[in-house]
């Protein structure tokens, strides 16, 4: 009697207690498997943050090495054009360097001189021959100074076209630079999104799906014990748990990663699309460039020659009108001689003018002649280029997400076959378990 | 006449011409000669063409408009959050907004940085919710456990909504690139297509498992009517054809095993084709080996 009435309070108690206490453990185990997902969850989120971040940094330090490389290049290519440049015209910083180009005059100009004095010499006491003697010599000189000139404006246009040779090819290479910059941080930024999406909707739902039914089961344990007439029902009810968890898990674990890579591979197509235009429009650049290098030498060199002509031109006709002097015995055969020599000077000058159109004509509206005629073609070719790499890369672009999309969809549909498959025999074994609870 | 001393200065002015990069005219001419055109003018573009435009850069440039300091307090109480996953989320958001106040940051680089504070921002929230679907799950099995099955949050659902967070974060970004917003706007539909399809699907089989409870026979049998037509018009659009409307439960879902176990009897048809040819013609092969082997010994 004495025991029963110790007994007797403890029993109820227990029967109180004991099962909030299970039901209490069933939480804690549900809260700490929980945590262990969102640890887990962090885990794999922050590793793949910093192999982007360091991904992405690799990228960037490649594309600054690349641009710096680029520089030290073209620097160095501008110094040979520049070296290029003085063995025709003279160093200035060097006394009395004239080039090549000074050198051939001032031996021209030596040589006409020779040549003089030999002639006076010839000459003896006639005077005619002493003037066309000095007509030569001035003559010589002008056209070889003539030569000079031209000698370094070529020179230096050749070095212009050099320079802006190497300008079109740095720019090609710092806008490939780019080009392979956004191909590299966008794998950076496609592996990043699928990693995390792998993690945050596939992973953690799953891992808390995992600690959702141990918590169901560990409750339905609970229930058990608490109400003994419960405890078929309650057995159906984890069976099924169990079962919805593994179709579930199934369908997750086919989608999951089938959803992770279709994010990468539809960014990796925008990303391709990119590249590949900055890449083509890298070569647009260049060709453009150029295109507009070769005009610019082109025009100067067609300057070069007009300028040279008409300066010929002009020594002629003084050497024209000089021997006219030498020759003429009277007024009117010198004013014959002269007018002769400038209908000649002028006829070849207007030659040279029509010469120099042909080449170049770039009046304020419409350009003509054959330089702008050559530019005009290539802008015309490097823009159709352009146009079509671009539209290519667009269909390529939208055919890669339909592929990718088409990938995603079959094993969407596989997976969800099977999910309502498994749902089915799930449902199918619950009701069976209910039967068999209510017949027993 | 002319001086006949032009050879001394036509060299002066050669030099004098390189080293100062000038064009100069030397010659004086005489007045019948036509006038000197000018030099032609480089010319770097033509009214004639439409260039075509440089491309977009790549989708994740700087927002102008993203204030990066205006944030929610949350982001600042990084000791006090309540597990790993916020925790860790906050500490890539304070690192972001560390790297985002760097002045000399390229616009590539800070483009991407928004983005990614963006997307942690969506991160912490999905997180909340979750957290907070898990909390509504506890209660509800706290207070019947046998109802897990309607209460158990869904995580193809979670999944699935997941998907569309992500592809509407990444939409409402003002700096992404048209053709990577129309490939998202493309994915976007995409799932919201599928959630809405998942949503219906399991939906009707719960509802049959309600009707079942109730044991309302007419319930029941309309439930599982509506779940069979689903079934089958899902099951038709994934085969290309049409399954008659009214197919029973059974019916539908003996289609649906022949379509997941298809690929499988594919697979052992495979496999016994395997074991036949090699029945067949294993023996002989064996033989020609043998005879050749005996007659080579000898």
């Amino acid at each position: 009697m004495k025991l029963k009435s110790i007994f007797a309070p403890i029993a109820i108690g227990a029967f109180l207690v004991v099962p909030q206490l299970m039901h209490a453990s069933c939480y804690s185990t549900y809260t700490n498997a929980t945590t262990a997902c969102s640890t887990a969850q962090n885990n794999t989120d922050t590793a793949a943050y910093n192999t982007y971040s360091a991904n992405y940094q690799n990228a960037q330090n490649t594309y600054n090495s690349t641009v710096a490389q680029d520089a030290v290049a073209q620097a160095l290519t501008q110094a040979t054009c520049l070296s290029t440049l003085y063995t025709f015209t003279g160093n200035p910083q060097v006394f009395n360097d004239v080039g090549s180009c000074g050198s051939a005059v001032v031996a021209a100009d030596q040589t006409a001189d020779n040549n003089y004095s030999q002639a006076i010499t010839a000459c003896g006491t006639n005077d005619q021959c002493k003037c066309r003697a000095v007509v030569a010599r001035d003559y010589s000189k002008a056209s070889a100074a003539d030569v000079g000139v031209k000698c370094g404006n070529d020179a230096q246009n050749v070095y212009n076209q050099c320079v802006n040779n190497s300008t079109a090819v740095q720019n090609r290479s710092d806008r490939n630079a780019n080009a392979t910059f956004i191909n590299s941080s966008g794998v950076a930024y496609a592996t990043y999104a699928k990693t995390i999406a792998t993690s945050d909707n596939y992973t953690a739902p799953v891992c808390n799906q995992n600690a959702s039914t141990a918590y169901a089961n560990c409750s339905l344990d609970v229930d058990c014990g608490q109400t003994p007439a419960n405890c078929c029902a309650d057995g159906c009810a984890k069976t099924d748990n169990s079962d919805c968890f593994a179709a579930y898990t199934a369908y997750m674990n086919s989608v999951g990663p089938a959803y992770a890579q279709y994010q990468y591979d539809s960014i990796m197509c925008g990303v391709t699309q990119n590249h590949d235009d900055y890449a083509s429009y890298a070569q647009y650049g260049y060709d453009i460039d150029m295109a507009n290098a070769t005009y610019d030498y082109n025009r100067t060199v067609a300057w070069n020659i007009y300028q040279y002509t008409t300066s010929i031109d002009a020594d002629q006709h003084t050497r024209d009108v000089s021997l006219c002097a030498c020759n003429s015995t009277n007024d009117s055969q010198y004013n014959s001689c002269v007018a002769t020599a400038n209908a000649t000077q002028v006829a070849n000058d207007n030659n040279a003018l029509a010469a120099y159109n042909q080449k170049n004509n770039v009046p304020p509206t419409t350009p003509t002649g054959d330089n702008w005629n050559t530019w005009n073609q290539a802008y015309t070719n490097a823009v159709n280029s352009l146009n079509a790499a671009y539209a290519t890369h667009l269909l390529t672009e939208q055919t890669c997400a339909q592929n990718t999309s088409n990938t995603y969809d079959a094993i969407c549909n596989s997976a969800g076959t099977a999910y309502n498959n498994a749902f089915n025999a799930a449902d199918q074994k619950y009701q069976n378990c209910l039967k068999g609870c209510n017949q027993g | 006449m002319k001086s006949s001393q032009l050879p001394s200065w036509k060299l002066g002015v050669f030099l004098t011409a390189w080293q100062l990069a000038l064009m100069v005219n030397v010659n004086a001419h005489a007045d019948q000669v036509p006038d000197k055109p000018q030099p032609p003018v480089r010319i770097t573009s033509s009214p004639d063409f439409q260039l075509p435009p440089p491309p977009k850069p790549w989708f994740l440039q700087a927002d102008t408009n993203l204030d990066i300091l205006s944030t929610n307090e949350e982001e600042f109480k990084v000791g006090a959050a309540p597990d790993a996953m916020e925790i860790g989320v906050l500490n890539r958001i304070k690192e972001i907004k560390s790297n985002l106040l760097q002045p000399n940051a390229d616009p590539n680089s800070r483009g991407m940085l928004e983005h990614l504070l963006k997307d942690l921002r969506g991160q912490l929230a999905d997180h909340h919710a979750m957290v907070q679907s898990n909390q509504a799950f506890a209660e509800a099995i706290r207070s019947n456990p046998r109802t897990a099955w309607t209460n158990m949050p869904d995580p193809i659902e979670q999944s699935l909504v997941l998907d569309v967070k992500r592809n509407e974060r990444m939409l409402a970004d003002p700096a992404l690139d048209p053709n990577t917003r129309s490939m998202f706007e493309r994915m976007l539909e995409d799932s919201k297509q599928r959630l809405a399809d998942h949503k219906t699907n399991l939906e009707l089989w719960i509802n049959l498992r309600l009707a079942r409870q109730t044991k309302d026979v007419e319930q029941t049998t309309r439930a599982e009517k509506e779940l069979a037509d689903y079934l089958a018009a899902r099951l038709g659009k994934i085969q290309g054809k049409t399954y008659p409307q009214g197919m029973s439960l059974n019916a539908i879902m003996e289609e649906y095993q022949k379509q997941e176990k298809g690929s499988h009897w594919l697979d052992s048809r495979k496999v016994i084709r395997m074991v036949i040819l090699t029945v067949l013609l294993l023996p002989p092969l064996v033989m020609v080996f043998m005879a050749i082997k005996r007659r080579a010994s000898r």
